[in-house]
């Protein structure tokens, strides 16, 4: 069974390449590119992983996870993707309860390696 | 009112109607016509941006499909796609704007990729010729443009423009010259020695911290020995060159940068004077020395610093000579911090402290320190014995000649040894009358004139005292109380000093105390009569308690001697004669009175009654065990 990803990018041209190469890998992947999307789009889906850039507009990664986790009340896997020299973020990403996280710039090869080690680690 | 009036009239120019209609229309068209263009231009921008992203949306993709195609995984469709892209792309790269479009994706996308994709996307950019492009704008006459291609160049690692960057390392336009700078340390590694070499401008500090990191971002780099440019004859290039010498550690340019220590730019020297302190350069410091003098207060501190870490104790003359020259605080106390750090303990400022060993000595110069003035807290019973022993033997101390003028007939005699002995086992050891008993004790152990081995205490001027009964005894020395240990502290003190010190009296005091507080009743500062009243009331009652333990001692002491005769006897004998060495009383009459202390020790040690009963003889030596277990 394909596996949904949620891909949470303000950078068009980044999170188009990031979608191509997910897909190519066999993910169904959906692209949202600000804070008031990843909600409606939680509202009515449920994606198996989140990878959300810490820097977002209307929310941030951090919000994101405190959204997913207090408010939606779920322990939905979520992969955070913050820039190099942003380590205090990254703390508190894994603080809120973030699985993991990938620095920009960013390698698509290690991100697959990532999700795929974050999905396979989620209990069934 | 007229002659105004006509005045105006004929200075006013002569304008019709019809040209002022005219001129009022060539200005409403020349308003409309700028608005008209100013949205335009606004329109003609936004739907510029809107084509670009569009256009970048519709570039990502493929731009994708070429950095991921891998030709040994891909199926036939996936070749047939990847060749029909690639027609696609060379038709799009014919439009000068799509090609600038592009530039900007793999530009854009190279800041945010790494690992392979971003050796793919540099791949991608040098297989569409975009680099062309990009050398192109270095011959543009405009300095953004030729920034821009720089940037380009450089993000998209294209080597092979290194050489037509170099030219830009010493251009009039600051801005091209600071981005070709980068443009060519990151391009090659080379690039910093090309940079050093040929650099004629001022680099400035926000420039060599980005040359640095861009340094330290270079994987397997190489760095070459900087001391190389240690001597150009840019100064900047010096600098900048030291800075890399103490960030790259390279020791092997110590005498040149021993050298640099003498240079006339204050910030030279002080990265020379980091740099010999890092790299423990001791041969470097007669040459620190020597330029101090024509240094700022910054380099100052830093030498003195320097000196610091690598001087030795024979620096200190010369960071003496700095604490007391003219110099700012900071220099000075600098040089105090090194002196302490060189010689530890050896520099002890006393400008603010209170001397009071001058009051002590003062005190002592009046009246001559008499040995047999030592008191003795007695902190055992057979302590407690022993001290009166001693009391008895000198009571009177008003009388008390000095030990030189002391008849030989009047004297009792111990052994040295054995009375330092007693004397440091039973009194306080910081106690300065103690200690200069003690002093007092040994040089008489060295004094040929003396008896060797022996002390003198005078009992008494008059043998009946030496005669009197130990209870007579006692009772005299109270009578004549030496002055308390308090007093040569209060008279140095201030009023609140003086407070804090009769609350002590008062906490410790004793009579020798007592009377020194009704001295003090009379005071002239009003606190000092109060809080002396007080304390009187403190000490008056603490010695009632004491007295009270006493009687009941003593009654239990008569009623001992009731029991056994032989005790009194015993004493009388010892107090008749004058010359005797004091001699331990009977073990059959202190077994009742020796302390519960005494016993257990017996018990563990397992001695003969005599060795252990025998604590009235002064020749014998109190082990520290004992007064480890015991009095603690």
């Amino acid at each position: 069974m394909e596996k949904r990803l949620l891909l949470a990018e303000d950078d068009e041209l980044l999170s188009s390449l990031l979608k191509y190469r997910l897909t190519k890998s066999g993910y169904i992947v959906d692209v949202v590119i600000n804070g008031k999307q990843v909600k409606e789009y939680l509202v009515e889906n449920t994606p198996d992983l989140i990878i959300s850039d810490i820097m977002m507009p209307y929310m941030s990664g951090i919000e994101l996870i405190d959204y997913v986790r207090n408010t939606l009340n779920s322990s939905l896997p979520i992969i955070i993707i913050s820039s190099a020299g942003n380590e205090e973020n990254v703390l508190n990403a894994f603080e809120m309860g973030a699985n993991d996280f990938l620095s920009k710039p960013v390698s698509p090869p290690e991100l697959l390696i990532r999700v795929a080690r974050v999905l396979k680690n989620v209990p069934v | 009112m007229i002659i105004l009036n006509h005045i105006f009239t004929s200075i006013a120019p002569k304008i019709g109607v019809n040209f002022l209609w005219v001129l009022a229309i060539v200005f409403a068209i020349v308003a409309l016509l700028y608005i008209g263009i100013t949205f335009y231009a606004k329109s003609n921008i936004t739907l510029g941006v809107k084509r670009n992203k569009i256009k970048k949306r519709e570039l990502g993709p493929i731009v994708s499909e070429f950095l991921f195609f891998d030709e040994k995984t891909a199926s036939l469709e996936d070749k047939n796609n990847y060749v029909c892209l690639k027609i696609k792309i060379r038709q799009m790269l014919k439009n000068k704007r799509n090609r600038k479009i592009l530039a900007e994706v793999l530009v854009e996308l190279s800041q945010d990729l790494s690992g392979e994709t971003l050796k793919s996307l540099h791949k991608l950019y040098k297989d569409l010729g975009l680099d062309n492009d990009a050398l192109e704008k270095l011959k543009s006459w405009r300095w953004h443009t030729i920034s821009q291609g720089i940037v380009e160049l450089t993000q998209m690692k294209v080597t092979d423009s290194y050489n037509k960057i170099t030219k830009f390392v010493n251009g009039s336009r600051g801005v091209i010259r600071k981005q070709s700078v980068i443009a060519i340390v990151s391009l090659k590694d080379e690039g910093i020695n090309y940079f050093l070499d040929t650099t004629q401008h001022k680099i400035s500090e926000w420039q060599q911290l980005k040359l640095l990191e861009i340094l330290q971002n270079k994987k397997n780099y190489n760095p070459p020995s900087f001391k190389n440019w240690l001597f150009s004859k840019n100064v900047d290039t010096v600098l900048f060159a030291l800075r890399l010498v103490k960030h790259y550690d390279q020791s092997d340019a110590n005498s040149s940068i021993v050298q640099l220590i003498r240079h006339k730019n204050s910030q030279i020297r002080q990265v020379a004077i980091q740099c010999v302190s890092e790299f423990n350069v001791v041969e470097a410091r007669e040459s620190l020395k020597k330029i101090f003098n024509t240094s700022t207060n910054d380099t100052k501190l830093l030498i003195i610093e320097a000196l610091e870490s690598l001087g030795f104790a024979e620096d200190v003359q010369f960071l003496n000579t700095i604490e007391n020259r003219k110099e700012v605080f900071a220099v000075k106390n600098k040089a105090l911090v090194a002196i302490n750090s060189l010689l530890p303990e050896n520099h002890l400022e006393i400008e603010g402290l209170e001397d009071i060993s001058a009051v002590l000595i003062q005190k002592e110069d009046k009246k001559p320190l008499n040995p047999l003035e030592v008191t003795v807290t007695p902190r055992t019973e057979i302590e407690k014995d022993l001290t009166s022993a001693i009391d008895q033997l000198t009571d009177d101390t008003d009388n008390v000649p000095i030990v030189n003028d002391i008849a030989e007939t009047d004297l009792l005699t111990f052994t040295i040894d054995d009375t330092i002995d007693v004397v440091t086992e039973v009194a306080p050891i910081d106690d300065d009358k103690h200690l200069e008993f003690i002093k007092f004790l040994e040089t008489k152990k060295e004094t040929p004139k003396e008896a060797p081995n022996t002390v003198y205490f005078n009992v008494s001027e008059s043998s009946s005292t030496s005669k009197k009964e130990p209870e007579n005894l006692i009772n005299n020395s109270k009578e004549a109380l030496p002055d308390s240990v308090f007093k040569s502290l209060y008279d140095g003190c201030d009023t609140e000093a003086k407070l804090i010190l009769l609350d002590e009296i008062g906490a410790l005091g004793d009579e020798k105390e007592l009377q020194f507080v009704l001295s003090l009743l009379n005071a002239p500062e009003i606190e000092i009569s109060k809080k002396a009243a007080s304390v009187k009331i403190i000490i008056e009652n603490r010695l009632s308690v004491i007295a009270e333990q006493d009687a009941l001692e003593e009654n239990a002491t008569s009623k001992l001697i009731n029991k056994n005769p032989n005790l009194q006897e015993e004493l009388n004998a010892r107090y008749t004669n004058t010359t005797k060495t004091i001699t331990p009383i009977k073990p059959t009459l202190v077994k009742e009175l020796k302390p519960l202390e005494l016993c257990f020790l017996e018990e563990e040690e397992e001695k003969t009654e005599e060795d252990v009963f025998g604590f009235f003889d002064i020749n014998f030596i109190l082990s520290e065990e004992f007064y480890k277990d015991n009095c603690n």
